[in-house]
């Protein structure tokens, strides 16, 4: 054990199934990531010139208009337990473990990373996803997986800024209970809604999408001062124009701001008074949206209204709960894989 | 890229094992069979029956024959099926009286949608038999009269599977929502040892109406709590409000039932049956009581965390899983997923929990209250005999 496969008969994997994104990690050393899009041809016409039953990531992105496109992790979790999501889960999924394993005689040991506050309904229909192509699988908390795979398991809180969710986790030399987790909604899918309707009002000729803004975001987003004017092209009446958006980027990336702060100073204040300094003082944020240019410093200032807060980023967002989910499954006792 | 860590720290081992644990209860929770009672407490209501039918035999004659219809399947209600609760023309439909008896004061009841004092005459009218009078007895509830006992509770969350219910602005299910919460209530009601706890569904499957009725009625519900969470085209409401069967009184209970009657997968001659069991005083009482305690519950410990929460009160509405399960029943709807402020709180599971712990009180403090009725009631009758 002490984190080492035991044989070469088994493979362990850890999965962060993330509303944009998805991100594996294998005993093997392979890390691999997918965008969580899924999508089938609309028909037969469709499926003869793309020339696969179904297309995942990127390539479901960019072939959109021909395909049903499913983005089966709205919020981080299976959107409404139907079939056509959980079918586009299991997609990933099999994409996901097909890209780490190449020896099919062995088996396939999983910890799959969930939100922090994912409901049971949630948490079985995943389970019912990916057990198709593992043999033995646990899921965890999202928060918890990266705490476990960072070391931060005493008076440390992570916050874990998703597409679909901000997920909150105080690790307190336990498995954090419901009480020590809280998860919102705003979260990145929120941003890409403000800022669309922002630059919709703005701009009320042009002709842009919402995967545009999601883009635009990614590359541009900031909290506070900005380094320089930020300016996307898109199409008023067919024609591409440069549109300056500075003001509606920082707007929609503050929004998130007051929430952050708000819950993360409502779930300290319910936590052991003697404690409440080092958990300030131990703050990890990890997700995508840990990446805005400036909301660490700006959120670090915001708490520091109320008292001492150091706050840092985890070293590789895209991969952190993967590799926590990893650490964990690496770690597992044999015997709870027989039995789980 | 993670290496594994020291698993011989305690810590990490008693965390390894709770991830562990946290697994095989979800298994567990997956595969777990509905189990189905090979004990009727309702079988303890047919003894009641029988007694109440010797002490009122000369009441139940005056009836005549037509009481004793389909006494196989329904038990003691069925009896009481020819007797409607309401014989006089231009009283209400509801036996709005079954509220005297709440163990809360008038000032609960302010939003309740009631048609005011004075709806059943201080003295008996002409033509009441004995029967209507035992049925109308504001002092003496026939839960009382019958020392029945609450042995099962059934918890029916809301829509489920395919149906997601009402969603919020931010995608909350309201599915999601009510089997959290019904979770949390059942686990809290389980602690006291002293019922047994049942739900319609324990994941996110579909149910139809019917089957939830008919799981309710198979299992031998004593009290069935149905949750669901209120939407409303204007976002900024935040109501509480808790239904038990009658007719609406205004159209948007109206269109409410309509919503959460759809696909009910009864018939006419199904529907034509069940309205029979609108008779069925004792249950419209209890239900009333029940609905009132839960309100009660509910709106007055929310009201302490959000002053703009707005109390509907208890209301009736022709919801078919009201109708169609022979136990008290009451349908709440526990907040509203419209409102973004709620729609947000719903998402921590501090406040779903909160909910959970109301909704337990308000179930308690009827039960509590149904106890007190039965023993006061008792200790009379022994004090007559005496």
């Amino acid at each position: 054990m002490n984190g080492k496969t035991t044989d070469d008969s088994t493979l362990k994997i850890g999965i962060d199934l993330g509303t944009s994104r998805s991100a594996i990690a294998s005993s093997d050393e392979h890390r691999e990531w997918v965008e969580s899009y899924v999508g089938w041809p609309k028909d037969f016409i469709a499926q003869k010139v793309l020339g696969k039953p179904v297309l995942l990531g990127e390539q479901a992105l960019s072939n959109r208009l021909s395909l049903d496109i499913c983005r089966p992790l709205e919020r981080g979790v299976i959107k409404e337990g139907t079939t056509r999501d959980e079918e586009a889960v299991k997609e990933l999924i099999r994409h996901l473990v097909d890209l780490v394993e190449k020896k099919e005689d062995r088996k396939v040991h999983a910890v799959v990373g969930v939100p922090a506050v994912s409901f049971t309904a949630n948490k079985l229909a995943i389970k019912r996803a990916v057990s198709d192509y593992v043999d033995s699988l646990m899921v965890t908390s999202e928060p918890f997986a990266v705490a476990y795979g960072q070391n931060l398991l005493n008076n440390a809180m992570i916050i874990d800024i998703g597409a679909g969710t901000v997920d909150f986790c105080i690790m307190h030399g336990t498995i954090p209970s419901e009480d020590d987790q809280r998860t919102v909604l705003t979260a990145g899918d929120y941003i890409d809604q403000q800022l669309f309707n922002a630059l919709s009002e703005r701009y009320p000729n042009a002709d842009f999408n919402i995967n545009m803004v999601r883009r635009f975001k990614e590359e541009h987003s900031f909290v506070g001062t900005s380094k320089g004017k930020v300016e996307v092209d898109f199409p008023v009446n067919g024609k591409m124009t440069p549109h300056d958006i500075t003001e509606e980027m920082r707007g929609a990336c503050e929004s998130i701001v007051q929430p952050i702060v708000e819950t993360t100073l409502e779930l300290v204040s319910r936590f052991d008074p003697e404690y409440q300094d080092q958990i300030m003082s131990n703050i990890v944020l990890s997700g995508g949206g840990s990446q805005i240019r400036g909301l660490a410093d700006r959120l670090q200032q915001s708490l520091r209204e109320n008292g001492t807060c150091h706050m840092r980023c985890v070293d590789d967002t895209l991969f952190a709960g993967a590799d926590g989910a990893l650490a964990l499954a690496r770690d597992m006792p044999e015997e709870f894989w027989e039995t789980v | 890229m993670p290496t594994g860590t020291d698993t011989h720290t305690p810590d990490r081992l008693a965390m390894l094992q709770c991830v562990y644990e946290d697994n095989v209860r979800l298994g567990e929770r997956r595969h777990r069979p509905r189990s189905r009672p090979l004990w009727h407490p309702r079988r303890q209501a047919s003894w009641a029956l029988l007694g109440v039918t010797l002490v009122f035999g000369p009441a139940l004659g005056y009836l005549g024959p037509s009481v004793f219809i389909d006494d196989h399947e329904t038990g003691l209600n069925s009896a009481l099926q020819s007797s409607p609760p309401h014989p006089q023309p231009g009283l209400p439909v509801e036996t709005t009286h079954s509220l005297a008896y709440s163990p809360f004061t008038p000032l609960e009841f302010e939003f309740a949608v009631l048609d005011g004092p004075g709806q059943f005459p201080d003295t008996e009218p002409a033509g009441w038999s004995d029967f209507d009078m035992l049925l109308r007895d504001d002092q003496r509830p026939l839960v009382a009269v019958f020392g029945l006992d609450v042995k099962t509770i059934v918890i029916d969350p809301g829509h489920g599977g395919t149906d997601p219910g009402a969603i919020g602005a931010q995608g909350t299910m309201e599915k999601d929502i009510a089997l959290d919460i019904a979770l949390r209530l059942r686990d809290r009601l389980r602690k006291s040892g002293q019922y047994r706890i049942l739900m319609t569904r324990d994941s996110d499957s579909t149910l139809r109406l019917n089957q939830r009725v008919e799981f309710a009625n198979e299992n031998r519900a004593d009290l069935f709590v149905s949750i669901h969470v209120n939407a409303f085209p204007d976002v900024r409401v935040k109501t509480i409000e808790t239904y038990y069967f009658g007719a609406p009184k205004d159209t948007a209970t109206t269109e409410l039932a309509k919503l959460e009657n759809t696909d009910s997968q009864y018939g006419m001659a199904d529907f034509k049956s069940m309205i029979k069991k609108i008779t069925h005083t004792m249950k419209h009482q209890e239900s009333a009581a029940l609905a009132t305690s839960i309100q009660h519950s509910l709106f007055h410990n929310i009201h302490k965390l959000e002053h703009r929460m707005r109390n509907f009160g208890v209301k009736t509405a022709p919801f078919v899983v009201l109708l169609g399960v022979d136990a008290p029943s009451v349908l709440a709807e526990i907040s509203c997923i419209t409102n973004v402020d709620e729609e947000m709180k719903l998402n921590t599971p501090a406040y779903r929990a909160k909910i959970a712990s109301f909704l337990e009180k308000g179930v308690q403090e009827y039960l509590r209250h149904k106890q007190s009725r039965t023993a006061g009631d008792n200790s009379n009758e022994r004090q007559n005999n005496g």
